[in-house]
C-alpha cells in the first residue's frame, strides 16, 4: 500500500494543526485514499495509475473552482453564501446588524443635516453667483456690519460687477386689521430689485417695479405663499386686494411661489423700502443687509476689488461718516453657514467615532466567530483553496452584514432626523430641509461598505494567518495569544474612542453648567412678558394698562421696557458724557432703553448706587415737559465712562436731552448669558413698541389670560405677541449649547455602552480560554480573590493604555470645540480627570463580571475539559 | 452531450443540494466518507461525483453544525470514521427534503410541455 500519510501531511502540515486533530484528519483521509486505490486496482489498473488517481482526489475541486468560471459568478456565489451564513447564525448576525444600524443610522441622520445645511445648493438659480456685501470696519474688528441706506444707494449706482444688488431689512412688526382677528405680522422691507437679484419671480401677480421705492408708491405688498394660504385660504383673487397694515393701506400685487425660502423664515409679506425719507439718505443709520448677484465671469475676488474701489471713493468724499469704512463680499452660502461649519463638522466627527466603535465591536464579534469556523476554512485551504478566494469570501460575508446594517440604519436615520428637527435651536438655517434624499442614502451605503471592509479585513487576515493553529487548540492555554492580542488592541481602540467622545460631552456639560451659573443680572422666575405696539398716542393707553395690570391678583410689580433682555431687541447710539472726549478709537456709545420704574422691580435688577427711577420721573412721559430729566446707567457704562468715580450726579446728553445720572444698576446679560454686558442706559418713559414685564407670586403662565383680557378691554384691536415667561426667554438663549450637549452626550453614551460590551467580550473570551489554567491554580490553592485580581489587573492594563491613547487624541481634537465652549478651555484638567475616573470605573465593572465567573470555576470540571 | 449534461448537473446540483445528499445517505445507517462518495456516484449513475477535496470540508461543516456525528469504528481490521445522522440533523433533513421536493415539483410544472 502506498504511503499516503506523507503526501497528506505535506499539504496539511503547512497548517501546523494541533497534533491530535491533525492525526485524525490524516487518518481519515488515508483511509479514503486507500479505498480509492484498492478500487482502481480491482478494476485492473496498474499500481502507478491507481496511485495517481487516488492522489488526484487531494487536489481537485477547490483548485478548479478558482480557475473556472468568471469572477462575477464567483462573487455572486460568495454573496449568496454570505447571506446563507447570516441566516444560519442569526443571533450573531442580529447583534452585528443592529450595532451597525445604530452607527450607520446616526451617521445618516447627522449627514442629512450637514447635507441640507452645508452641501445642498441654496434654493435660488445659480446660487454660486449670490453674495452678501457687508460693511467692513477693520479697525474695530468688524467685517459683517449692516449697511447704511446712503452707502447702499451709492454702491448700487457705482458698481459694475453685479447684475444687481438688493437691500433687505426686517421691517417693524405690522398689525393686520380688518381681516378677521387682528394679528401681528412680520414684514420684510426690501429694495425693489430684491427678488430679481435672488432670481425668484412671483408665482402670480407681479414683482415690484423700480419706481416703487418712494413714499406714496411703496404701498404694495408681495405675500409669502405660506401666509397667503394661512390667512387668506389661498384665495386666487387676492391680487389687487387692499390690506390694512398698521396705519396704512397696501395693495397686494403678487404671491411668491411655495418653493421660495429666505433665511428669515418668519417673514409673512414684503414691501419696498422708501428711499426718499430723511433717514434713508443718512449714513449713520446702519440696518440693511445687502445681497448681490455676480455678473457672468466675475469672481468674488474681482467683486471685492470693485467694492474696495467704491469704498475708497466714498471715504474721500464723505470723510466724517465713512472714515475707515470698507466693504466685504462673501458668498451667500458661506455667510449662512460660516459659524455652523465647524460645529457640524464636530458632530460629524463624533458620530464617525460612534461608527468606528460599532465597527470595532463587529470586528470583535467576527473574530470570535472566526474561531469557530477556522476548522472548515483551514481544511479548505489545505485542500487547495487559494487564500484570495477565502479572503474574498470572508469580505463578502462582512459586506452582506454591513449591507443589512445600512438597510436597518435607514429607519434609525429617519427617526434621528425627525428628532433633530424637533429639538434643534432655530439658529441653524435650512435645517427643516434635511431629509433622507438620494445623496444621504448614497452616503449611508458608502459608509456601510467602507465599514464592512474595515471590520472584515482584520478578522479575514487574522483567520488566514492563524488558521487552525490556535483555534483547534482551544484547550491549550497558550493558544489564541495572537488572536487575543488583536482583540485587545481593538478593545483599546474602542475605549479610547469612547473616552474622546466622553471628554467632548463632559466639556459641554461643564461649559453649560458654567453658562447656567452666570448671573444674568435679573431674576427670571415668575415673570411673564409680552410685546405690544400700540399706535398713535400710546402713552395714556400704556399707563392705564400698567395700572390695571398692577391691580390683578397675584401681580407683584409690572413695568415696560423698550428692549427685553435676550430677545435681540436692541438699539445703540452715540451720546455725550460731559467732561469726556469721544475719539474714533474710543467712541462713546450706549444702548438706550426706555423703561417705567416698575421694570427694575419686576425683573429684580439690582441697584448698586444712587436711586432707581421713580414715578415722578415719568410724570408726563413727555421728556420735554420734565423739569429735570434723569437716567440710570449700568455698571459697565459707569466703569467705562466714569472710571474711578461715581456717575451719580453727573450729566450726559443723549438724543438731544441733557440728563442727570441718578443711579447705577448691575449689568444685565442683555445679549445672552455668554456675552458680557455693554454700556446700557435706562431712561424713564413710555414708548411703542414695548414689552410688558410682570412679576407674579404664582405660575406666570396663569397670568397670561387675565392680562390679555385687560388689553382687550382697553384696545380691542391691539394684538399681543411673544407671550412668554422670562424663563422661556432665558432658556432659548442656551438652546444651542443644550442641543450640542444632548447630541454629544447621546453619542458618548452609546459609544461607552459599545466599548463596555467590547471589553466584556474580550475578558469573557480570555476567561473561557484560561479555564484550565484557572482550574489548576484553584486546585493548587489559589483563592478566588487572587483569580479575580489577576483578570481585573489584565483589564486595568487595557483600560490604562486606552486612556493614554484616548487622552492624547482628545487633547488634539477637543481644541476644535473651542467655539462651542464657554468659560473653560478644551483641555480642562478637571473634565479629563473626572471622565477618566468614570470610564475606568465602568470599564472595570465590565471586567469584573467575567473575572468573578472565573473565580467560580470548578477545578474538576476545568481539568476534565481537556 | 451526456458529458456536458453531467458536468452541468454536477456543478449546479452540488452547490445547493450536497448537504441533502449526504444527510440522506447517512439517514438509515452510519457510513464512512468513501462509502458516501461511492454511493453518490453510483446512484447518480456517475452524474455526480465527490472526492476528498469536496466531500470532507462538507462533512466537517455538517458535523460542526451538529447535524451529523462522526465516530471511529473498527470493522474487518480497518479503523474508519463513520458518520450518522443526529436528531437535529433528522429534522433538518426532513425540512430540506420537503423543500427540495417542492422545488422539483415547481420546476417540473414549469418545464412540462404545454400541449398536454
Amino acid at each position: 500500500m502506498p504511503e499516503w500519510e506523507r503526501q497528506i501531511r505535506k499539504i496539511i502540515g503547512r497548517l501546523r494543526l494541533d497534533p491530535a486533530q491533525e492525526a485524525e484528519v490524516v487518518q481519515e483521509l488515508v483511509q479514503h485514499l486507500d479505498d480509492r486505490y484498492r478500487e482502481e486496482l480491482a478494476r485492473g489498473a496498474t499500481h502507478a495509475h491507481a496511485y495517481n488517481v487516488a492522489l488526484g482526489e487531494l487536489k481537485h475541486s477547490e483548485a478548479q473552482r478558482k480557475k473556472g468560471g468568471n469572477i462575477m459568478s464567483a462573487l455572486v456565489q460568495d454573496i449568496r453564501f454570505g447571506f446563507r451564513l447570516i441566516r444560519k447564525s442569526w443571533t450573531f448576525s442580529a447583534v452585528a446588524v443592529l450595532t451597525l444600524a445604530l452607527g450607520v443610522g446616526a451617521n445618516g441622520a447627522i449627514f442629512s443635516i450637514v447635507n441640507a445645511v452645508l452641501l445642498r445648493d441654496l434654493p435660488y438659480p445659480d446660487p454660486e453667483k449670490l453674495v452678501v456685501i457687508w460693511e467692513a470696519r477693520p479697525r474695530e474688528g468688524v467685517n459683517n456690519n449692516v449697511v447704511s441706506p446712503a452707502d447702499f444707494t451709492d454702491w448700487r449706482n457705482r458698481q459694475q460687477v453685479f447684475e444687481g444688488i438688493a437691500a433687505y431689512t426686517d421691517g417693524s412688526p405690522l398689525d393686520l386689521s380688518g381681516a378677521g382677528e387682528p394679528i401681528r405680522l412680520i414684514a420684510g422691507n426690501v429694495s425693489t430689485s430684491f427678488f430679481k437679484v435672488l432670481g425668484v419671480a412671483p408665482a402670480f401677480g407681479r414683482d415690484f417695479a423700480q419706481d416703487e421705492e418712494q413714499r406714496g408708491r411703496n404701498n404694495v405688498v408681495i405675500l409669502n405663499h405660506g401666509f397667503w394660504q394661512r390667512q387668506f385660504g389661498g384665495d386666487p383673487n387676492i391680487i389687487g386686494r387692499r390690506l390694512r397694515l398698521g396705519d396704512d393701506s397696501f395693495e397686494v400685487i403678487g404671491v411668491l411661489p411655495a418653493s421660495f425660502k429666505f433665511s428669515n423664515e418668519l417673514v409673512d409679506l414684503w414691501y419696498p423700502l422708501d428711499f426718499t425719507t430723511e433717514g434713508m439718505r443718512a449714513r449713520f443709520n446702519h440696518f440693511l443687509t445687502v445681497y448681490g448677484r455676480l455678473k457672468p465671469g466675475v469672481t468674488i475676488g474681482r467683486a471685492q476689488q470693485e467694492m474696495d474701489r467704491i469704498s475708497a471713493q466714498l471715504q474721500s468724499e464723505v470723510e466724517l461718516q465713512n472714515q475707515m469704512h470698507g466693504a466685504s463680499v462673501v458668498s451667500l452660502r458661506e455667510d449662512l453657514t460660516g459659524n455652523l461649519r465647524s460645529q457640524l463638522l464636530i458632530l460629524m466627527a463624533a458620530v464617525g467615532f460612534v461608527l468606528l466603535i460599532a465597527c470595532v465591536n463587529v470586528a470583535n464579534l467576527m473574530l470570535s466567530r472566526g474561531a469557530a469556523r477556522s476548522r472548515e476554512l483551514a481544511i479548505r485551504t489545505s485542500l487547495g483553496a487559494g487564500r484570495l478566494v477565502i479572503v474574498r469570501q470572508l469580505l463578502m460575508e462582512c459586506l452582506c452584514v454591513s449591507f443589512l446594517g445600512a438597510l436597518a440604519g435607514i429607519p434609525v436615520a429617519m427617526w434621528g432626523v425627525n428628532l433633530l428637527q424637533s429639538s434643534v435651536p432655530a439658529s441653524i438655517p435650512r435645517l427643516n430641509e434635511a431629509s433622507l434624499d438620494p445623496t444621504v442614502i448614497a452616503y449611508m451605503v458608502v459608509v456601510a461598505l467602507v465599514t464592512g471592509l474595515i471590520f472584515g479585513l482584520a478578522p479575514a487576515f487574522q483567520t488566514l494567518r492563524l488558521n487552525l493553529n490556535d483555534t483547534l487548540k482551544e484547550s491549550n492555554p497558550a493558544g489564541g495569544a495572537s488572536r487575543r492580542r488583536l482583540r485587545s488592541s481593538l478593545v483599546i481602540a474602542e475605549i479610547a474612542l469612547a473616552f474622546v467622545l466622553l471628554i467632548g460631552a463632559g466639556l459641554m456639560v461643564r461649559s453649560l453648567l458654567k453658562l447656567l451659573s452666570v448671573d444674568p443680572g435679573f431674576d427670571a422666575r415668575n415673570v411673564l412678558t409680552m410685546s405690544l405696539a400700540p399706535r398713535g398716542q400710546s402713552t395714556p393707553f400704556l399707563r392705564e394698562l400698567l395700572e390695571k395690570v398692577g391691580t390683578l391678583p397675584g401681580v407683584g410689580s409690572a413695568g415696560f421696557t423698550s428692549a427685553l433682555p435676550m430677545t435681540a431687541q436692541d438699539a445703540r447710539t452715540g451720546f455725550v458724557v460731559e467732561g469726556l472726549e469721544s475719539t474714533p478709537n474710543n467712541p462713546i456709545r450706549v444702548h438706550p432703553r426706555t423703561v417705567t420704574p416698575g421694570y427694575f422691580a419686576a425683573m429684580k435688577v439690582r441697584l448698586r448706587e444712587g436711586r432707581l427711577l421713580s414715578k415722578e420721573d415719568v410724570q408726563s412721559g413727555d421728556i420735554t415737559r420734565q423739569t429735570n430729566p434723569v437716567a440710570v446707567v449700568n455698571r459697565t457704562a459707569a466703569e467705562r465712562y466714569w472710571p474711578g468715580q461715581t456717575p451719580v450726579g453727573k450729566y450726559i446728553q443723549i438724543l438731544g436731552t441733557r440728563r442727570e445720572v441718578v443711579g447705577v444698576v448691575d449689568d444685565v446679560r442683555h445679549w445672552g448669558l455668554a456675552t458680557p454686558a455693554n454700556p446700557e442706559l435706562y431712561m424713564p418713559g413710555y414708548r411703542s413698541p414695548t414689552n410688558l414685564v410682570v412679576r407674579t407670586a404664582q405660575d406666570p403662565a396663569n397670568l397670561a389670560q387675565p392680562v390679555r383680557e385687560q388689553v382687550r378691554q382697553l384696545a380691542p384691536d391691539l394684538p399681543l405677541a411673544a407671550i412668554r415667561t422670562m424663563e422661556e426667554v432665558r432658556g432659548r438663549s442656551v438652546a444651542s449649547p443644550r442641543f450640542y450637549l444632548a447630541l454629544l452626550g447621546v453619542f458618548a453614551l452609546v459609544s461607552l455602552v459599545l466599548a463596555c460590551a467590547g471589553i466584556y467580550g474580550v475578558m469573557s473570551y480570555t476567561v473561557h480560554q484560561s479555564t484550565r489554567e484557572i482550574g489548576i491554580r484553584i486546585a493548587m490553592g489559589a483563592r478566588p480573590g487572587q483569580v479575580i485580581r489577576q483578570f481585573v489587573r489584565e483589564g486595568l492594563k487595557l483600560i490604562a493604555i486606552s486612556l493614554i491613547v484616548g487622552g492624547a487624541a482628545a487633547y488634539g481634537l477637543t481644541r476644535l470645540m473651542r467655539t462651542l465652549l464657554f468659560g473653560i478651555t478644551p483641555t480642562d484638567p478637571q473634565t479629563y480627570i473626572a471622565i477618566a475616573a468614570l470610564t475606568t470605573t465602568i470599564a472595570l465593572v465590565a471586567c469584573y463580571i467575567p473575572a468573578r465567573r472565573a473565580a467560580k470555576v470548578d477545578p474538576l470540571t476545568a481539568l476534565k475539559q481537556e | 452531450m451526456q458529458h456536458i449534461l453531467s458536468r452541468m448537473f454536477d456543478r449546479e446540483l452540488k452547490k445547493g443540494s450536497a448537504e441533502l445528499l449526504i444527510m440522506s445517505l447517512v439517514e438509515d445507517q452510519p457510513r464512512h466518507g468513501y462509502d458516501i462518495c461511492k454511493r453518490i456516484e453510483l446512484r447518480s449513475k456517475g452524474a455526480l461525483t465527490f472526492n476528498v477535496a469536496s466531500l470532507y470540508p462538507l462533512l466537517y461543516r455538517l458535523e460542526r453544525r451538529g447535524w451529523i456525528q462522526g465516530r471511529w469504528i473498527e470493522k474487518t481490521g480497518r479503523r474508519r470514521r463513520y458518520y450518522r445522522l443526529t436528531a437535529e440533523g433528522r429534522k433538518v433533513l426532513a425540512a430540506q427534503r420537503e423543500g427540495w421536493e417542492a422545488f422539483v415539483m415547481a420546476i417540473r410544472r414549469i418545464i412540462r410541455k404545454e400541449n398536454a
